[in-house]
């Protein structure tokens, strides 16, 4: 089985964990890494894919300013979006030369480990099939929005464990208007912590794209 | 003969894609396999290469879906042929284009409503696009464009400001504050490599018996050696510190006494076969990390000559600087050195916390002069004070005791580093 490596980076801020990113995927393209997988958690930031983007930002500059958010424009695919703690992020860094060359399968397969994770916890969720994402009934858990280069994927996923989703009002997520956001505490109305949810996300993703998977013991978080 | 950029095919289901962002101006010369097109499929980004280098002409226009195999631009091969094409296809293509096939982004009527709240953020394309690759929070920029528009020569005094003072304090405004009687003049908020400092250092006070013992040792020799390995820069290819010798010294010494190079993991004392040396670098404010500290580790020192110890220091620190570090630099320590001499310390002891899980770390203070007794007369010698702190619940006061004594032995005889 392929490795995959693990790196938990705890709570980064967003350009620096894009930064490594960009490192990992440089040496993916030149086969010097395995697929790699950065978990984390972002302070507040609201990323948009594009410029129509800023429609969908129902507050100002200010506004954000005041509330210790920060605003970045991002090269993935999909709209606005937020992060902040307690939402746990995944950045899959796989070349996808060595899978079949196929989009929708890469974002299926993202798609279908958070299912099996929600499931795990004995969420029921689906896809939608006008709109890449997880959703709970009419709500939103998780994001997806990708960027890809000769084939080896960034950016990633963003599921929402126990994060403030008061933050989602500010925007219209990923541009849509008619519906909701939820996390996993709010649906189970109780404390799951970012470990389970991690470790379990971990499991479903070494099945599903069937990996070994290679936890960095000691990860960027040691920059100490 | 002129070649077509169409929407490529990347999987089985895939049938169109939006067209996001050409990378090049109609007209402009590019080469075969340069990013010249941004589309977007399935929230997913991808970049289409040019097939061949020639004379770009543009088709389509950004923001239009296409299906899959839709001939979007053209390369022509000279200018004669981009004319020709130009012609063909009515004038270099228009800045028209279907508004946005994403319907998702039109707001609605509801949500343009609720955004009420004082200006809403707008931005140009081609300063959105300097924001995005430059990580440029729009939230740090003022709009000086037509109704507070941010615009591209924003974001190039945010670039600047950027370089000048990464992470600088958010600027607040100056509102006298106060927290508990007390008038507050910044917050900066504990986050990335703070955070990461905080919570390291107070887990490993919280987890080990750690104590430190001190003393000072006699640097005649050693201060010889490294001015003799400073007139042999040029032959070394690199410039030997203090810190470099530490580390050989270090090195040496774990071999000998493997249960000072150990860590205590669940129940278990593991003794490492890798000799790994962290040595604790300052950062200064002025690079993108904002300050703080990192421990580069020397892999296998004791396996290496001083001058490859130093150069691999060198190259890991300058890394560090220019923000490039990868996790594998600065894991995988067994033992860390500290200089404790650095800015204001001068001579001087510490009480060093260990780089958990490893259970030793040595601090070195700075050189200097001073008086000591040497066979019942008063000398000057050049002293360096050292401050060692130790796990107790790995290591007892004798073996901590015999690896200062036989590294004390190493730096007074450097000659012996040569064993």
């Amino acid at each position: 089985m392929p490795v995959l490596k693990v790196y938990k980076m705890g709570l980064a801020d967003y350009g620096r964990a894009y930064k490594f990113q960009e490192e990992l995927l440089l040496q993916r393209i030149g086969r010097e890494i395995p697929d790699s997988l950065l978990l984390l958690e972002h302070p507040p930031t609201l990323t948009i894919g594009k410029e129509g983007d800023l429609e969908n930002l129902l507050v100002s500059g200010n506004e954000l300013k005041k509330r210790g958010i920060a605003l970045f424009p991002v090269d993935r695919g999909g709209s606005i979006t937020w992060h902040g703690p307690g939402q746990l992020v995944g950045y899959p860094i796989l070349d996808l030369r060595e899978r079949d060359r196929d989009i929708r399968k890469f974002i299926d397969a993202l798609e279908e480990v958070i299912i099996r994770t929600l499931a795990d916890l004995s969420i029921q969720s689906t896809r939608d099939d006008e709109h890449v994402g997880v959703w709970v009934g009419q709500e939103k858990i998780a994001a997806i929005g990708v960027r890809i280069n000769r084939w080896v994927t960034k950016h990633g996923f963003a599921l929402n464990v126990n994060n403030d989703l008061s933050h989602f009002s500010l925007i219209n997520p990923c541009g849509i208007t008619d519906r909701g956001v939820t996390s996993i505490v709010k649906l189970l109305g109780r404390d799951v912590s970012m470990e389970t949810v991690t470790e379990k996300l971990l499991i479903n993703f070494s099945d599903v794209f069937e990996y070994e998977l290679d936890i960095a013991a000691r990860s960027t978080d040691d920059l100490l | 003969m002129a070649e077509s950029i169409h929407i490529p095919k990347l999987g089985m289901s895939m049938k169109e894609a939006t067209l996001v962002e050409w990378k090049f101006n109609e007209g402009d010369q590019i080469e075969k396999g340069d990013v010249v097109l941004v589309i977007e499929t399935e929230k997913t980004k991808w970049e289409v290469e040019a097939p061949a280098s020639g004379l770009l002409h543009i088709a389509v226009e950004i923001n239009v879906t296409e299906k899959v195999g839709a001939v979007v631009g053209m390369i022509a091969g000279s200018k004669e042929e981009l004319e020709t094409i130009q012609k063909d296809s009515g004038a270099p293509a228009v800045a028209v284009a279907e508004p946005a096939a994403a319907s998702a982004s039109a707001p609605t009527k509801a949500s343009a409503e609720k955004a009420g709240k004082g200006e809403r953020i707008r931005i140009t394309p081609v300063a959105r696009r300097l924001a995005e690759e430059n990580m440029i929070d729009l939230t740090s920029v003022t709009g000086s464009g037509p109704g507070g528009r941010i615009i591209k020569e924003d974001i190039e005094r945010a670039i600047e400001a950027k370089k000048a003072a990464p992470e600088a304090a958010p600027a607040e405004t100056a509102e006298a504050e106060e927290y508990d009687g007390k008038k507050i003049k910044g917050r900066i908020p504990l986050r990335g490599m703070r955070k990461a400092i905080a919570s390291h250092m107070h887990a490993s006070l919280a987890t080990a018996a750690q104590l430190t013992s001190m003393g000072e040792l006699e640097m005649t020799e050693l201060k010889k050696l490294r001015e003799d390995l400073l007139k042999q820069e040029e032959a070394l290819g690199t410039r030997v510190t203090y810190t470099d010798i530490y580390v050989l010294a270090i090195a040496k010494t774990l071999k000998q006494l493997p249960m000072v190079n150990a860590s205590l993991i669940e129940d278990e004392v593991i003794l490492w076969d890798d000799i790994n040396v962290g040595v604790a670098v300052a950062l200064e404010g002025a690079d993108d990390l904002g300050g703080g500290l990192i421990v580069p580790v020397v892999k296998n020192a004791d396996r290496k000559s001083l001058a490859e110890i130093s150069k691999e220091l060198k190259g890991i620190i300058s890394k560090a600087r220019e923000g490039k570090l990868m996790p594998d630099d600065v894991s995988g320590g067994t033992f860390t050195l500290t200089n404790l001499g650095g800015p204001g310390g001068g001579w001087g002891f510490g009480t060093p916390i260990i780089n958990q899980p490893q259970s030793a770390i040595l601090g070195t203070g700075s050189i200097v002069d001073r008086p000591v007794v040497k066979d019942g007369k008063i000398v000057i010698r050049p002293m360096m004070p050292y401050s060692f702190t130790f796990d107790h619940r790995v290591i007892d006061g004798v073996p901590a005791g015999m690896f200062m004594s036989r590294l004390a032995q190493l730096l007074s005889n450097p000659l012996l580093l040569l064993s």
